[in-house]
């Protein structure tokens, strides 16, 4: 609110004090007035010329004395002000030297410098552990919720946009969750543990709104169905090992299931023990190698986690955090759901179409798939950029344009998601969204910058093992 | 095979007004009335119909959740036997047997201050008359979820998710540091 306001309330023709009270706000808030309301009605009586008694004062209300910001903040402030929520490796990343970074409420190990190191070389050493030999990264924060009754398949079909009925149990698949306007809202990795009992993963930030949006249609349209959901996100700490040397740190402390040959393939499941310890086992992948995902009761977290860090000491585990994490999947093309989606992304923008239950009557989301604008050609859709020169990493967020022309008009025709120095490729990598992207493969785009526009090489999306056979190990 | 993995559970120091319990076995069970009839035999406890109401029979306690939905909280040692008396007394029932045991750490709050403290978080009246012994409910702490039981006129038990206790601790000592607790 200034004075400009004021004034231009008093053009509109705004003549009474209490109207421009109520159109701008002014001698609203915690001080009812008390410190700009002289000054705002010396402008209202010099806009109308008037005096002050002539122009009036507004009415109000309690607090009739100044209030400090502190006594309405109260405790909200500090460490109070928000709930910080750790998990059960928390103190050993403090003691592993871990930076921080907040997801949510969440702190979550961003990466692990080594003295001397900053977070660029951090995560080169990072991501080349996970590439070469074996990485150790805490993935508790993830949303877990448990789908559990005879119902739990029709629940899930009728939900996210996949087939489930096919999914036999001990199996995993990729599960994508649209809101009812068709856009994609979450993702994650679903798992069947028994006929009528799953473990749905969701992305660590729409864990609440997943579990909420499950509750509404339960409670309000699918009463029929005989199905319950019970959140289980701090029931399991997850401990992800990823890596080609990842069976080998595992093979001596896991009982029960059997690691080598084909008994638990990639996107699996199994129950088993890790250090006597009863877990659920996931051989799932979100770094593009072979790679475990172990769930443990939370409070072994810890300790499970550092009998796999003295273990993978002869294999070269590394931790990694979550800035390698972004790297390793933006390698491989993997979206982020919130960074690479922004709510108004179909799952065919983001190159998602084939996990779509073809032969499914209905789904949440379904019937606006195929409304006009949501089929049009000239859709933004996911694409790999490479920059020249190579070594420049673009900026996340950055316009794309289809010429290099610094002035305008110059018409977006799309804009980067996720940008890094790969230090699998060596070079800067990013994921765009492109209007009609698919079809401008190998075409030069730009993105223009303050220095200039920077020339991007329109490639597909996945930048390391197209084939995806690194997975299977 | 490598030695056994140690149980950790969130620290907190105990105050003379607040301490942390033993870990336990926790089952959320969700089902119709023949569910929760058929689950007292396993369990040993009869659960209320009465809602928000806390049934305790030695060491094992039902509390009513919802109209479909009773928390099942027994001493950690009997997690195992008691998930597979459980299934195999409702097999035949639809239902879901869900174990959170390590989702959630349960507080006892006490002392003469303790309807105070929970009072400036919490929006619920928990005076004796509104909220008597036996009483437990979902609600809020501030800006943390918690399950909320009164076990003894002095004292209330606090479930809160484990990543959440320091917030809630933090949160209640701020309260009761004001009041001389």
């Amino acid at each position: 609110m200034t004075t400009r306001d004021l004034a231009l309330a008093s053009r509109e023709g705004f003549v009474s004090v209490e109207h421009v009270k109520r159109y701008t706000t002014t001698g609203m808030a915690t001080d009812q007035g008390k410190t700009s309301n002289l000054n705002a009605l010396g402008v209202l009586a010099a806009g109308a010329a008037k005096t002050i008694p002539e122009i009036g004062l507004t009415t109000f209300r309690m607090p009739y004395t100044p209030v400090t910001f502190g006594t309405l903040a109260g405790h909200s402030r500090g460490d109070l002000f928000d709930p910080v929520r750790t998990t059960s490796t928390h103190a050993w990343a403090v003691a592993h030297g871990a930076v921080f970074e907040d997801v949510g409420m969440w702190k979550r190990a961003r990466y692990f410098p080594k003295p001397g190191e900053d977070m660029h070389a951090a995560v080169l050493r990072e991501c080349r552990a996970v590439r070469e030999s074996c990485g150790l990264f805490d993935a508790s924060t993830l949303g877990k919720i448990e789908v559990v009754g005879p119902d739990a398949v029709e629940f899930l079909n009728r939900l996210y946009i996949n087939a489930w009925n096919s999914l036999a149990v001990g199996r995993t698949r990729y599960g994508i969750l649209l809101r009812d306007d068709g856009y994609v809202y979450d993702d994650g990795v679903i798992a069947r543990v028994a006929n009528d009992r799953f473990h749905v993963t969701t992305t660590t930030g729409g864990a609440a709104r997943v579990f909420a949006m499950m509750e509404d249609y339960l409670q309000t349209e699918w009463t029929d169905l005989k199905v319950w959901i019970t959140s289980t996100t701090e029931q399991w700490a997850v401990i992800a090992v990823q890596g080609p040397r990842s069976r080998d740190v595992l093979s001596g402390l896991v009982d029960g299931v059997e690691l080598a040959g084909k008994s638990i393939p990639h996107m699996s499941v199994a129950r088993g023990r890790i250090c006597g310890i009863p877990m659920l086992l996931f051989r799932v992948s979100f770094s593009g190698e072979m790679g475990y995902e172990i769930n443990v009761p939370a409070d072994y977290g810890q300790s499970v986690w550092e009998k796999i860090w003295a273990a993978g000491q002869a294999h070269g585990i590394t931790a990694y955090g979550t800035e390698s994490m972004h790297v390793l999947r933006a390698e491989k093309g993997y979206i982020i759901v919130g960074q690479d989606t922004d709510g108004t992304v179909t799952p065919d923008d983001v190159g998602l179409s084939w996990a779509i239950g073809k032969n499914k009557e209905d789904f949440v989301g379904k019937r606006s798939l195929v409304r006009p604008a949501m089929l049009a050609k000239d859709r933004r859709q996911l694409v790999g950029l490479l920059s020249e020169p190579g070594s420049t990493v673009l900026e996340e967020g950055a316009q794309i344009t289809d010429n290099s022309r610094h002035s305008p008009p110059v018409r977006p025709i799309g804009h980067v998601t996720s940008s890094y120095m790969s230090p699998t490729l060596g070079r800067g990598i990013a994921l765009g969204l492109v209007k009609g992207g698919r079809g401008r493969l190998g075409q030069t785009l730009y993105v223009p910058m303050p220095g200039g526009a920077i020339p991007v090489k329109v490639v597909a999306p996945v930048f390391h093992d197209p084939d995806g056979a690194r997975v299977h190990g | 095979m490598a030695e056994s993995a140690q149980r950790r559970g969130p620290v907190v120091a105990e105050r003379q007004w607040l301490r942390v319990l033993e870990p336990a076995a926790r089952f959320t069970l969700r089902g119709g009335p023949d569910v929760m009839a058929a689950s007292a035999t396993a369990f040993g406890v009869s659960p209320s119909s009465a809602a928000c109401r806390a049934v305790v029979q030695g060491q094992r306690a039902a509390l009513w959740l919802g109209p479909d939905e009773q928390l099942l909280i027994a001493p950690a040692s009997e997690a195992d036997p008691l998930r597979t008396a459980l299934e195999q007394a409702l097999a035949s029932l639809p239902h879901s047997l869900v174990e959170v045991s390590h989702r959630q750490v349960a507080l006892e709050v006490r002392g003469s201050y303790v309807e105070t403290i929970l009072s400036a978080y919490c929006p619920l009246d928990v005076d004796a008359r509104a909220f008597p012994v036996g009483m437990c409910t979902r609600t809020v702490y501030s800006k943390a979820d918690i399950l909320l039981w009164r076990t003894a006129p002095g004292a209330f038990r606090v479930e809160v998710w484990r990543s959440l206790t320091d917030y809630v601790v933090n949160l209640m000592d701020a309260v009761a540091s004001e009041l001389g607790a």
